[in-house]
Formats: C-alpha cells, sequence, structure tokens
C-alpha cells in the first residue's frame, strides 16, 4: 500500500495575509471617508474604493500563478477549509445573489426565501450526499468522476458538454451584474464595462487556473462580507441602538406594517412564478413584506426552493472545488464552512431589503413631492427609483412609487445617507461577488474543456502544458462568448441564474447520486439519464425562449428541474432494468470511494500514468 | 484500513447516517416552507415565528445539521477502521 502524506503543506501565512488585507481594505474605507468629510472630490473617491480591491484581485491571481497541473486544477489540494468555505460561498452567491434576490426580497418579501433556502439546502446536499466520496475519488473535474466511474469516454464528453450551457449562462449573467452596477455607480457606459469585467476575471484567473481562482475568491468573499455587513450594522446602530441588524430588523416590521396599511395593501393572490418574481424594470410594491405565500403559493415555493437547491447541490463550479482539500475529512469541513457562510449571508439578506424598505418608506412615502431628499432625487437620476403622481395630490403614495430590483442593495447606504465612500464600498462587495462567481464558473468550464473534452476523448495522455495551455485558452474563448451574451442579449439575470440551476440539475442530479449510492447502475443507464433529464430540462426553457409556452404540464421553465429530475431518474433506474450492468463492473471504484480512508484514487492513477512509480 | 468483509457494515451505517440527514433536511424545509402555517401567530425575538423559521431559523439548523451529519460520520468511520485518522 502506497504512503500518502495527509498534512500537506499549506502556505502558513495564509491567514496572515488574507487578515491583512482585510485591515489594509477596512484601513482604505476609513481613510477615504474622512478625506470624504474633509471635502475632497467624492467621485474621485468612489472610483478608488472600486478598482483598489480590483488590482487587489488581480495581484493575488498573479501572485498565486502556477504551471503545475495539480496546482492548475486542485490547487494543489491543500487549501484550508475555511478558505474553502469562502470560495464554495461566494461562487453561490454572486451578483445574482447580492442584488437580484436583495430586491426580490424587498418588492415581494417572504416569497423571496425560497431561493436562499434552496442554495443552502443545496449545499447541505452536496455535503451529505457527494462531497466524501468525489473528494475519495479526487477527480479534478466532476465529468472525470463519471467517465471513470463507468470507465466511459462518452460519459464523460457528454457530461463535460452538458455543464457548458449553464455555467455560460451564469458566467454572463454575473458579468453582466457586474458592468451594470459599476456602470449605474460611475457612470460609464456599460458596455465598455462589460468588456473591463471581463478582462479582470480573466486576468485573475489566466495563470493560476483553481490556485487563483481559491485565493481570490477568499479575498472577494471578505470584501463581499465586509461590503455588505459594514453598513448595515451602522445603520442597524443609527436607527435601532443595537448592532446585529440580522435581529434587529424585526422590530421596523411595525413601522412598514403601518405604510403598508395607509397605502392599502390587501393580501395578494398567487400568480404564476413568471410573473410573481419582480423583472428588471422598475417594480411597485404590491404586497405586504411579512405576507407569506403571496405572489408565490405554497406549492410554487416549495418547488421553486427544491429546484434551487437540486442545481445548488450539483453546481459544477461547486462540485470541481471538492477536490482542492487536503483529505475527505478536510472537505467534509470545508463544505461545512460553505454552509456556514452561505447562511450568515442570506440572513443578512433580508435584513438589508428590510432597512431599505424602511428608510425609503420613512424619508419618502406620504411625503409632499416638493420636499422629497436630494439623495431620492440622485435616485431618480440614475433610474432606480420612479415616481408617479397618479392623484395628483402632491404627496408621493406607496403606489406611486417604483423601484428598481437590482438597485436595491446600492440604496442601503443611499437612503441611509451614509457617505458616499460607503455606497461606493457596497458597489465594490457587489463586484467582488460577481466577479468571484463568474471567475469560478469560467474555471469550471476551463477545467471541463481541456480535462474532458480534450485528454477525455483522445487515447493518449496530453502533457501537462498543453493541459494548461488549452484550458487557459479556452478562458479566453468562454469569456468572449459570455460577453456577447451579456450585451447582446437581454435576460433578466435572475430567470438566468435559475435556468442554469434547473439545467444542473435536470443534467447532473440523478445520476451523479445514483453512481456513488447504487452499486449496479450501468453506464448506458447513466448516460441515458442524464441525457433525457438535460433534454427535458432544455426543452422546457427552449418553449420559454422560442416564447411558445412558459410552461409544459403546469412545470415553469424557471422550475425545469421539477420535471427534468424525476424524468432522469426513471430512465436511469428503468434503462437499467431492460439493460444491466455486467457483474462486476465498476464495483471496485465505487468500494474505495465509500471509503474515506486510503490514497485519493486521481492521484495513485496519475502518479502510475506518469510513471513516477507504485 | 478496513478490510473488505467489513465494508459493508460501514456502508450500512453510513447509508442510514445520510438518509437520516436527508429525512432531517426535508423536515426543515418542509417546517420552513409548506406547514409554515404551524407557527402561525407565534412570535419569537420580535419575528412572526414563520417568518423566522424561513428566514434564520431553517439556515441555522440546517449548519447544525451539516456538521452533527460531519460528526456521526466521523464517528462510524473511526468505529469500522476507515477513518484516515492513524
Amino acid at each position: 500500500m502506497a504512503f500518502q502524506s495527509h498534512s500537506r503543506p499549506v502556505n502558513p501565512y495564509v491567514g496572515t495575509s488574507f487578515a491583512t488585507f482585510a485591515s489594509i481594505i477596512i484601513g482604505l474605507v476609513i481613510i477615504l471617508v474622512i478625506f470624504e468629510q474633509l471635502g475632497i472630490n467624492s467621485i474621485w473617491l468612489g472610483h478608488v474604493i472600486l478598482v483598489a480591491p480590483v488590482l487587489a484581485y488581480i495581484a493575488i491571481g498573479f501572485l498565486a500563478r502556477t504551471v503545475l497541473t495539480d496546482e492548475f486544477f486542485v490547487s494543489g489540494r491543500r487549501v484550508p477549509a475555511f478558505y474553502n468555505g469562502l470560495a464554495f460561498a461566494a461562487a453561490s452567491f454572486g451578483g445574482i445573489g447580492f442584488f437580484a434576490l436583495t430586491g426580490a426580497l424587498f418588492v415581494i418579501g417572504f416569497d423571496a426565501l425560497a431561493i436562499g433556502l434552496g442554495l443552502v439546502a443545496g449545499l447541505v446536499l452536496m455535503a451529505v450526499l457527494f462531497v466524501p466520496y468525489l473528494r475519495k475519488y479526487g477527480a479534478y473535474t466532476m465529468p472525470s468522476f463519471l467517465g471513470e466511474r463507468f470507465e466511459s469516454p462518452t460519459l464523460r464528453v457528454t457530461a463535460a458538454l452538458l455543464l457548458l450551457l449553464p455555467s455560460l449562462l451564469l458566467l454572463s449573467a454575473e458579468i453582466r451584474i457586474a458592468a451594470e452596477v459599476v456602470s449605474q455607480f460611475t457612470a460609464t457606459s456599460f458596455q465598455v464595462l462589460v468588456y473591463v469585467c471581463a478582462v479582470i476575471v480573466v486576468l485573475s484567473n489566466l495563470l493560476g487556473g483553481m490556485r487563483s481562482l481559491t485565493w481570490t475568491t477568499a479575498a472577494q468573499m471578505l470584501v463581499v462580507l465586509m461590503g455588505l455587513l459594514t453598513p448595515l450594522v451602522i445603520l442597524s446602530v443609527m436607527h435601532t441602538t443595537l448592532p446585529l441588524p440580522q435581529l434587529t430588523y424585526a422590530s421596523l416590521f411595525g413601522d412598514i406594517a403601518r405604510v403598508e396599511q395607509a397605502g392599502n395593501l390587501a393580501e395578494v393572490a398567487s400568480l404564476p412564478l413568471t410573473s410573481a418574481l419582480p423583472g428588471e424594470n422598475t417594480v411597485t410594491i404590491k404586497k405586504q413584506m411579512l405576507q407569506m405565500f403571496g405572489f408565490i403559493g405554497r406549492f410554487d415555493f416549495l418547488f421553486l426552493l427544491i429546484c434551487v437547491a437540486l442545481g445548488s447541490a450539483v453546481l459544477p463550479s461547486g462540485l470541481m472545488r471538492i477536490g482542492t482539500s487536503a483529505s475527505v475529512l478536510q472537505a467534509r469541513r470545508s463544505i461545512g464552512w460553505g454552509v456556514v457562510l452561505m447562511s450568515l449571508l442570506m440572513m443578512s439578506l433580508p435584513a438589508v431589503a428590510v432597512f431599505t424598505k424602511y428608510l425609503l418608506f420613512d424619508a419618502v412615502i406620504n411625503q409632499p413631492l416638493a420636499s422629497l431628499p436630494h439623495w431620492f432625487n440622485e435616485l431618480q437620476g440614475a433610474g432606480m427609483v420612479q415616481m408617479l403622481d397618479i392623484n395628483h395630490n402632491g404627496l408621493l403614495a406607496l403606489r406611486e412609487f417604483a423601484v428598481l430590483r437590482n438597485g436595491v442593495s446600492l440604496m442601503l447606504p443611499i437612503a441611509g445617507e451614509l457617505p458616499f465612500v460607503l455606497v461606493g464600498f457596497v458597489a465594490a462587495a457587489g463586484m467582488a461577488a460577481a466577479l468571484a462567481a463568474a471567475g469560478a464558473q469560467l474555471v469550471a468550464m476551463s477545467s471541463a474543456i481541456s480535462e474532458d473534452l480534450v485528454q477525455g476523448a483522445l487515447w493518449r495522455d496530453v502533457s501537462g502544458a498543453k493541459r494548461l495551455l488549452i484550458a487557459r485558452l479556452s478562458m479566453i474563448l468562454f469569456v468572449i462568448g459570455a460577453c456577447f451574451i451579456a450585451i447582446g442579449v437581454d435576460f433578466d439575470i435572475l430567470h438566468m441564474g435559475l435556468w442554469a440551476l434547473s439545467l444542473c440539475a435536470g443534467s447532473f442530479f440523478a445520476p451523479l447520486v445514483l453512481s456513488i449510492w447504487w452499486r449496479d447502475v450501468s453506464r448506458t443507464a447513466v448516460l441515458a439519464g442524464m441525457l433525457s433529464g438535460a433534454a427535458v430540462t432544455f426543452f422546457v426553457i427552449l418553449l420559454n425562449w422560442t416564447g411558445v409556452a412558459t410552461s409544459v404540464l403546469g412545470v415553469e421553465h424557471l422550475t425545469a428541474a421539477i420535471l427534468g429530475v424525476p424524468v432522469s431518474f426513471a430512465t436511469i433506474i428503468g434503462i437499467n432494468y431492460l439493460r444491466p450492468a455486467p457483474t462486476g463492473s465498476g464495483g471496485e471504484t465505487l468500494d474505495e470511494i465509500r471509503i474515506p480512508d486510503g490514497e485519493t484514487l486521481y492521484d495513485y492513477k496519475e502518479r502510475v500514468i506518469s510513471g513516477r512509480g507504485f | 484500513m478496513i478490510e473488505r468483509e467489513y465494508r459493508g457494515r460501514h456502508w450500512l451505517s453510513t447509508r442510514r447516517n445520510a438518509l437520516l440527514t436527508l429525512g432531517l433536511l426535508l423536515a426543515i424545509v418542509f417546517a420552513a416552507s409548506l406547514f409554515g402555517d404551524l407557527f402561525a401567530g407565534w412570535h419569537f425575538l420580535g419575528f412572526p415565528l414563520s417568518f423566522y423559521m424561513a428566514a434564520q431559523g431553517a439556515f441555522i439548523l440546517m449548519i447544525a445539521l451539516v456538521f452533527w451529519n460531519s460528526g456521526r460520520q466521523d464517528e462510524i468511520d473511526r468505529r469500522h477502521g476507515a477513518s484516515e485518522e492513524i
């Protein structure tokens, strides 16, 4: 039996470096706030707070450069659990979570909690069903695992191709929201910013692959946490005298309810999901914050939650991160930390929404139109809010006020009348979230191309240098494609996120679960299941894209996986009974995967192949 | 390293642990969503309890669940000699 080292050399200065980084960011914010109070041009300061972290990400990406394949694809298998958790959370959260989810919570209140619950439940599913086994196998990508488990290059190539579309959707959505937010904040052209963000994502990840990605997203996640929580804590202290915003926002419910009553907001009936979730145009608030299952009915809520959970459990960028832990135990700890951090974010978003609502209602609703605060007029100028004086009584009633969903996160510090630098800090945090998720998708796609499409389809093994080159070239290629989609296609980013999650769930959930938990499943069945699930899910979404129908058999396009996942399960089980696997096939690999002890199978294989010996 | 003949027992315990965790996850999800009305009328820390469950309670329970599952799995591995510790 080969001797394996469980204690891989982790850089002992990781904690110090990140603590220094966080301190520098906080110090920078404080200095810039002081400068702003002293009268220095705040626009310039806003640019500084946006650009400085970005330079840091690119620097980290450069410092983590590598030419070794195991560093490039799995970060040398020595990422400590906490930082892996940061990376898991950053990739799942993204700009979609930071902006679209907060906005949805603002507009429809309780109903939007399904998405947050689903994301975290998905991480829990991943932790129970996949993490220890995928880590024990140790494949660099998820298609590699499937291909090796069933000894089938076809399966490997198919899985790699199927993960491209959802990842590309997420990549485009994240680049788009990053560019939109910065464009709103700095009044620069949106298209130029799309290219700029694309360049930033590529530069952060090109030279080091997964290694760059891990450390860059860890830094980005720290910025997200600081940027999201700082204005929140400040406003919580200012308005409720207690610094724990996730708990103090309850005290604001009374004031909000009073305004809702004055605006005659009745209880609403449920709508189809597509209409229930607020879109990207300015929307009026039609629903009480606390009403449960208002626009999104009870079962739609559950289905949305399940769909998001199943997708989040098999998100390719997450599954690829599993291999970067030092051992199976560390992998479990990593996903545990991911759950903790993601939960922290999800518990803070309703606080952001409620505080923003409270501040806006307090300052603006039922106030005379002539004497609205100047920051509100600036928001109007930026297009983030809209006023319509329907009844011409000179007062701004609740139904005369429309808000831009994606702008709600930025509205918190603005409505709280915090220094402009803090608004910039929130924008920088949102940009960090989007860049982190974009980077994760990009690395996932490029690893799949290099490891699975090229390496998996050829008989000979491709040399390490060539694999790196292919991965880097495909990064550049995909980011260009994402730019086209971000600029040219006008989909709602929340929809893009939900489609991507549905596609992942429909294609991969059943195959992964059954390949680990069912010994006698055959490769034909799994291939058929993957294709059928992907086809059904894609078909439902395609019907919506072509405008034919928004739902099939009562299943809407946003939750298409509700149809896709059962179809793929049924296909796998059905075909496996028709054409059972040859006895004894795959059993050995499976036995090894199920035991945490022992050497990572993929590393063993790589060593054998490269001739370094048993 | 665990012997081949004992792997069956280890896998049985692992599977039971996983099923139990998934069942609890389903219970948490249902409590936060479908059966949210169970908590109607109660308040917790100033929140209506049904809102609190979906906004925070479920997350806290899920964190506890993940670490509990991980701890139990470590115990199972150690008991059957399949753990990575020497």
